[in-house]
């Protein structure tokens, strides 16, 4: 039981970092269908920004320190799309996944040569205490950190969920992922829904690169496993859906860990990606994902 | 100036190869013809077959195909059994036949294998389409990864060594053009035109008599047979191979190449190929030439000349248009 | 498309440079990519001993300038064969130190042998590197002995009857070491409770550390590199488990306690050397890089300055600039004294040399006890 209990916080705890990059890919992919390879490495830059955030200005409080390195990163992220990706929108679909690779690599080598190879991690201050109360009924050993990364997570995927479904914006956001020609007719600026969903999606990488930093550590090649790993997530749980993104990350932070815990630490990528292949041919178009998302 | 015809390009192509591999192994002109050059127009020469077979997929038939250096490891590693554990080694058999052979026996094999796995591949993505079977294959290419690491008759993670070199640039050089001639009669032929159809638009495709499934799986067996080649290519070439060198980085370097170039169009494979090989290897040298403390920012430097081009030249290099030599004549 | 034709005339013209009186030897080194870190390392050291020759050798009564000529390899195979090839072809090297990773070592040893350069790798432990090949060399110890010396420490000084295993699956350093000392445990007694496995660049391992936990063993071996292992240890005292923790050269790097903090106190790893050694040679070299590069030198570091003097001295023994003779320099090295101890070979490519096992004590690496083979 207590095995069982640990296994499913080790789930929440890394399901949530593959949620909170995987809804970046998902988000741009909804409005503008672009796999944004460069995304992995967005987390990346945010775990970094708040890194030297920390490192700067030791006595910033981390409820202050996270929304300044999400903010930041934000504004990065919106900056690659203003060079990289905006001229490129009308052009063939992939060549932009090239530009999106590259700026990747570059984002790599930028943090690399400026910040240093080394494996780093973030010390926010947050209690890494073990929480009594599990340790003595289950013998479950769960630290705050843990707790709170993963409350944190699922409040942020919330907000995100309101903003997109409850407000102004969200909705234009939702409108020009359903039209992108017929909506900016409408008076929508479709410059600015974009760059907003750049924004959002790389503030909540930042939030995951700080979670990560906090639970695991930062190294400037990062971006590459995971980005992979959250797109893979993200196209699981039906690309282009919220709800998708998160399931599909949940989905396999799950098969990672049991595969490890119940069959065979040696195959997990292999059994995991095996069970991720059966499940695209049960649900062709993702979990989530609405059929007939064909390219035309 | 009349058209130059392609089997005149590809006899000039071979002979311009045969006479660099002998006056490189003569030491002719040692300091402009040297092996390192050699050694790069025999990268440029295997990166040509991985990125027109993979042009077969991503660019003829419109899928988005993210597996390819999991059919090159299938090819590399088969390649690389039969050298060492089945054939004879070179040495006991008679001079430059028996060393043919044994070249034509393991790239076959190769090229067998890898096209078994991409015809199961090719029907595992029939009911998957765009974004989705870039993910069946992207896991196919980690399933394949991973199963390597953990069969320790080839070696597991430690990698596959004391394989003969049994390639030269020459044998690449004549893989190369091959594989061209090979992919632009066949695009250029009704299979071609049924898969351009099925990415122009597969229902209407389907609606005119196309068998979409099976001209799927033909590209798929297709584009995988010629990766597998590259594959034991590259195995006899380099001499040792290790499951990592086939994972997603290789798959990503092969896309940006592709993309580099220009889609569907194989003028554009071979430019982007040289055009990356040759940028990256003229940084390493001007770099360690002029600036040897700033090594390590060769690679900040390509990715930006990248996205430049790209910027550019939205399709590629090439766009889909194609030299005059590989087109056929209307 | 006409500017394309531009670039190989620019490859050719950047390999044409005047030639002057220099020793060429050529460096392969991952300093960008995954291990980059050790890359930065392995430029540090060869940045010491290009300073400490800058006076120049006299060969054959002509005074010769030593130039170091430093490549990227990405730490990928292809990558190493292309750097092999341009540093031989090209530059013209008499020969090359690298690569650091045996994967890589191991697809530039091909090119060098054909070419009969001699190759010196400061850091490949993977026993395939050097046999069968007459020009290759290496500068430490091979993976089987370093596993035979932590199982034996494991079940002598330690005392200890139970052991679990984690380790990365695809990378053949860690895999090797860690079969061999499952086999040599299991040999002394022991009993191997947890064989677990991740793969590189996981950085969650709380799945595999659970199930260990659940065997309750009393040495856990992670034979691992340093910038992971911190992580398994936090991880694995986390989920509240208290066994011993040991390890491999792999852990040999500043990082190690920088990243683990406290946490790694306590542990022991075999290693190259010992930062406390107390040869005037490390001494000296310790003091250097540590004032010249603000940080304490790792194995790589070490074992890199050791190649790279080693293959200094069989040039001046060889007294001749000519490839040949200066392997055959090396191959009759004896008692050539290193950093990382007295370096001798007999016969193949592989040194005898012994390794130390090292404690760590506030954050510091403390001398333990040493073994020979």
């Amino acid at each position: 039981m207590g095995v069982l209990v640990q296994q499913l916080l080790n789930v929440a705890q890394l399901g949530a970092v593959y949620a909170l990059i995987a809804l970046g890919y998902s988000m741009v992919y909804g409005i503008i269908r672009l796999i944004n390879f460069a995304h992995g490495d967005i987390f990346m830059l945010g775990g970094f920004i708040g890194l030297l955030i920390g490192v700067r200005l030791p006595w910033l409080p981390v409820y202050v320190m996270m929304p300044l390195a999400m903010i930041l990163t934000a504004l990065a992220g919106v900056l690659v799309e203003r060079v990289a990706y905006r001229r490129l929108r009308n052009a063939n679909r992939m060549s932009v996944v090239i530009t999106t690779l590259g700026v990747g690599i570059f984002l790599e080598n930028l943090v690399r040569l400026t910040v240093g190879p080394e494996t780093r991690q973030i010390r926010s201050g947050m209690p890494t205490a073990s929480v009594a109360w599990l340790q003595g009924h289950l013998g479950v050993y769960v630290t705050w950190d843990k707790v709170l990364i993963i409350l944190v997570s699922f409040s942020l995927m919330a907000i995100l969920w309101l903003v997109v479904n409850r407000t102004l914006v969200g909705t234009a956001m939702r409108a020009v992922a359903d039209n992108k020609d017929v909506v900016p007719l409408m008076g929508v600026n479709l410059n600015l829904i974009i760059a907003g969903t750049f924004a959002i999606g790389s503030a909540l990488a930042a939030a995951g690169g700080i979670f990560y930093g906090q639970a695991y550590a930062l190294d400037p090649y990062m971006g590459i496993d995971l980005g992979w790993k959250a797109f893979i997530a993200a196209v699981i749980g039906g690309i282009g859906s919220i709800e998708g993104a998160v399931l599909g990350s949940f989905l396999l932070a799950g098969v990672e860990v049991a595969t490890v815990a119940y069959l065979s630490s040696n195959l997990k990528n292999g059994i995991a990606f095996g069970l991720l292949i059966l499940l695209l041919l049960v649900w062709p178009w993702g979990i989530m994902g609405k059929p007939g998302m064909r390219k035309v | 100036m009349g058209r130059i015809k392609f089997p005149i390009v590809c006899a000039a192509a071979l002979a311009v190869s045969l006479g660099l591999q002998l006056a490189v192994d003569g030491g002719v002109f040692p300091d402009v013809l040297n092996p390192y050059y050699l050694h790069l127009l025999t990268i440029i020469g295997m990166n040509i077959i991985l990125v027109a077979s993979l042009n077969l997929l991503n660019g003829y038939l419109g899928e988005f195909a993210l597996g390819h250096a999991g059919f090159m490891a299938v090819g590399a590693y088969t390649a690389a059994l039969l050298a060492t554990r089945v054939l004879p080694a070179a040495a006991d058999l008679p001079p430059v036949v028996g060393p043919f052979c044994i070249l034509v026996a393991t790239l076959g094999g190769a090229m067998a294998a890898a096209a078994l796995v991409g015809w199961l591949v090719g029907l595992l993505t029939f009911k998957t389409v765009g974004d989705y079977l870039a993910i069946i294959t992207l896991g196919f290419n980690m399933i394949i990864v991973n199963a390597i690491q953990n069969l320790d008759f080839v070696g597991g993670p430690r990698g596959f060594t004391g394989i003969p070199k049994n390639t030269s640039f020459f044998a690449v050089a004549v893989c190369a053009v091959v594989t061209l001639a090979v992919l632009r009669n066949l695009i250029q032929s009704s299979f071609g035109r049924v898969w351009v159809s099925i990415r122009e638009n597969a229902i209407a495709a389907e609606l005119m008599g196309v068998a979409v499934n099976r001209a799927k799986n033909q590209v798929f067996t297709l584009a995988a047979a010629f990766a597998g080649l590259a594959g034991g290519l590259w195995a006899q070439n380099q001499q040792f191979i290790t499951p990592r060198s086939f994972d997603y980085i290789k798959t990503t370097e092969i896309l940006v190449m592709l993309y580099l170039g220009g889609m569907a169009s194989l003028s554009g494979s071979i430019l982007g190929v040289v055009a990356y090989t040759v940028l990256m290897e003229v940084l390493r040298n001007l770099l360690s030439a002029f600036a040897p403390q700033l090594t390590e920012w060769r690679m900040l430097i390509s990715p930006l000349i990248l996205i430049l081009i790209m910027l550019t030249r939205q399709y590629g290099l090439m766009g889909n248009r194609e030299w005059a030599w590989l087109r056929k004549a209307p | 498309m006409k500017s394309a034709l531009l670039l190989p005339i620019l490859l050719v013209l950047s390999g044409c440079k005047p030639k002057g009186d220099e020793l060429k030897i050529g460096v392969s080194a991952p300093l960008t990519g995954d291990i980059s870190a050790l890359g930065q390392s392995t430029r540090n050291a060869i940045t010491l001993v290009q300073e400490e020759a800058s006076a120049g050798l006299t060969l054959g009564g002509r005074q010769m300038k030593v130039r170091f000529i430093v490549e990227d390899d990405e730490n990928k195979p292809e990558s190493t064969a292309t750097v092999f090839q341009k540093l031989i072809s090209q530059d013209k090297v008499v020969a090359i130190i690298g690569s650091q990773s045996s994967k890589c070592s191991n697809a530039g040893a091909p090119i060098a042998e054909a070419a009969r350069i001699p190759q010196v790798t400061p850091w490949s432990t993977n026993p395939n590197v050097t046999k069968g090949r007459k020009f290759i060399f290496r500068a430490c110890f091979i993976d089987p002995f370093q596993g035979r010396v932590v199982a034996q420490f494991a079940t002598g000084r330690l005392k200890s009857r139970t052991a679990a295993v984690v380790f990365d699956v695809a990378s053949d350093y860690n895999k090797g070491i860690a079969e061999v000392f499952r086999d040599e445990f299991t040999r002394l007694g022991g009993r191997i409770v947890g064989f677990e496995t991740y793969n590189t660049k996981d950085t969650d391992f709380s799945a595999q550390l659970t199930k260990v936990k659940g065997a309750n063993p009393e040495v856990l071996f992670l034979p691992n590199y340093f910038n992971e292992v911190p992580l398994q240890v936090q991880q694995a005292r986390k989920l509240g488990l208290t066994a011993t923790i040991l390890g491999g050269d792999g852990w040999d790097n500043p990082e190690l306690v920088k990243l683990g903090g406290a946490v790694m106190d306590g542990a022991y790893f075999s290693n190259h050397y010992s930062p406390d050694a107390d040869s005037p040679v490390a001494r000296t070299f310790i003091a250097k890089y540590t004032a010249r590069f603000k940080a304490v030198p790792d194995a790589a570091a070490a074992l890199t300055y050791d190649s790279a003097r080693l293959l200094l001295q069989a040039v001046a023994t060889a007294g001749k600039a000519d490839p040949r003779a200066i392997r055959d320099a090396l191959a009759a090295t004896s008692g050539f004294q290193g950093v990382t101890g007295a370096i001798s070979f007999a016969g193949t490519g592989d040194p005898v040399k012994g390794a130390v096992v090292i404690r760590i004590e506030k954050g510091k690496f403390v001398f333990d006890s040493a073994v020979n083979p």
